[in-house]
């Protein structure tokens, strides 16, 4: 079983510690560890050390609801996306590219004044233009319509897989762990179960940059 | 002689004699107001005509209008964070998605990466694969003993450093074109620094694909899910 959430976990854990949290400490979920076995958007496959893997079976996967309320599903994900086994705080970086262009016209200035010769500056508008190439298409066709962020940002997710199913009030609980305000009894842990460079604001899945 | 003005009181007519704000700008010559007229400090942006929006991005050209700063498809900042993993087989950690890097576009990444000391992982490995075509290639994969774009294999020792490759255009036919060099240093103090193989790393086959890219994907894994924190943080990344 997959489970996607959105951000990296609040409490500041890192993978190691969020791990320790949920088998060791909570004692909530017993992870995916086999080495040989990578969960990919196509499902379960089995990997041998030169990398070729075989299909497995297929298995369920659990998106967050505040992932879905901000327009990432499972289409999010590109073909052939690899989650691997136990547990990742993944990143995406996303640049829709501008450029500045005379209002009404595809041409940069220096390109207009080459096409039109002599011309009078303040008869001209100039503004910034999205550039829609493929790559923006491709990548805004991943999130639901009118929810990709126009701007700079990155898209902050936590995943683990587990070898069964875990029950409602358990998915509730972790979701609180990583998604909600900070509950964690730091008492239980060691400061290098923290990585200060991983917390997530909590306010979206994607950050502006 | 020119006529000469007078007061009320028979002086000849003076600045102060004219009531304030009364004076037109049609009633000055063409060219009239020199530079030493104009007090210091006193122009302002919005008094210049140039094209385009003044604002904290854009700066004044030669030509008298607002451009953007910037121009090249530099991207760099905003890594406040780091992506980590403790999967112990290859999958994505960090993706630039929404990139248009045509067939013969060179491109750089720079990647740094760390691990800390916790559990008795030591290996941890970062590879790389594109989309292009709607397809993800993997180009060298992030695998345990292979010679990638970062590689620690001490264990039970924080180690930290960073990789850095440049891929150069790619033909049908010629689509070897990359090298890298990465450095690992730990805290007992050794540092291993070594040509990176991105192309055939980890058991690939495949070469770069021809067609546009769209997503470069860092691949990662590590050989102990007990491996603590392998932290890799794409830091900057240009193309052009």
């Amino acid at each position: 079983m997959l489970y996607i959430f959105a951000g990296f976990p609040r409490n500041g854990l890192h993978v190691g510690g969020l791990g320790k949290c949920l088998e060791e400490i909570e004692c909530l979920v017993e992870l995916e560890h086999d080495p040989s076995v990578q969960f990919r958007k196509e499902g379960v496959y089995t990997v041998s050390p030169s990398g070729a893997g075989e299909f497995l079976k297929h298995d369920d996967v659990v998106i967050s609801p505040t992932l879905i309320k901000e327009g990432i599903t499972w289409d999010w994900f590109p073909k052939d996306w690899s989650f691997g086994n136990n547990i990742t705080c993944h990143k995406t970086h996303a640049y829709p590219e501008y450029k500045t262009v005379v209002h009404g016209t595809d041409l940069s200035l220096d390109d207009y004044l080459k096409e039109n010769g002599v011309t009078t500056l303040s008869d001209l508008k100039l503004e910034n233009k999205h550039i829609r190439h493929e790559g923006w298409e491709e990548y805004e066709a991943r999130w639901l319509p009118n929810t990709c962020p126009q701007e700079n940002h990155i898209v902050h997710l936590t995943w683990f897989i587990t070898t069964h199913p875990i029950p409602r009030e358990i998915y509730t609980k972790i979701g609180a762990l990583i998604e909600a305000e900070d509950t964690l009894d730091k008492t239980l842990y060691n400061d290098d179960d923290f990585s200060i460079s991983t917390v997530w604001n909590g306010e979206k899945a994607y950050l502006s940059k | 002689m020119p006529w000469q003005v007078y007061n009320s009181a028979g002086q000849l007519l003076q600045a102060t004699d004219l009531v304030d704000g009364t004076v037109t700008a049609s009633k000055l010559d063409t060219n009239a107001v020199t530079n030493a007229k104009v007090a210091d400090d006193a122009i302002g942006v919005a008094e210049l005509s140039a094209t385009g929006t003044a604002s904290n991005s854009t700066f004044l050209r030669g030509d008298n209008a607002w451009v953007a700063v910037g121009g090249a498809t530099t991207r760099e900042g905003g890594n406040t964070t780091e992506a980590t993993t403790s999967s112990t087989t290859a999958m994505n950690l960090v993706t630039v998605a929404s990139l248009s890097i045509t067939q013969y576009q060179p491109m750089q990444l720079f990647v740094s990466g760390r691990k800390d000391d916790a559990g008795t992982g030591n290996h941890i490995n970062i590879g790389i694969a594109v989309i292009s075509g709607g397809s993800t290639t993997v180009i060298g994969e992030a695998s345990i003993g292979s010679n990638n774009i970062w590689t620690s294999t001490n264990t039970d020792t924080s180690m930290n450093g960073v990789g850095i490759c440049f891929v150069g255009g790619r033909a049908s036919g010629y689509q070897r074109s990359a090298t890298g060099t990465t450095t690992t240093w730990d805290t007992a103090g050794s540092t291993r620094r070594h040509t990176v193989h991105i192309e055939n790393a980890g058991g690939s086959t495949n070469t770069w694909p021809v067609a546009t890219y769209t997503s470069v994907i860092l691949r990662a894994i590590s050989n102990s899910p007990l491996a603590g924190v392998a932290g890799y943080s794409l830091i900057s990344f240009t193309s052009g």
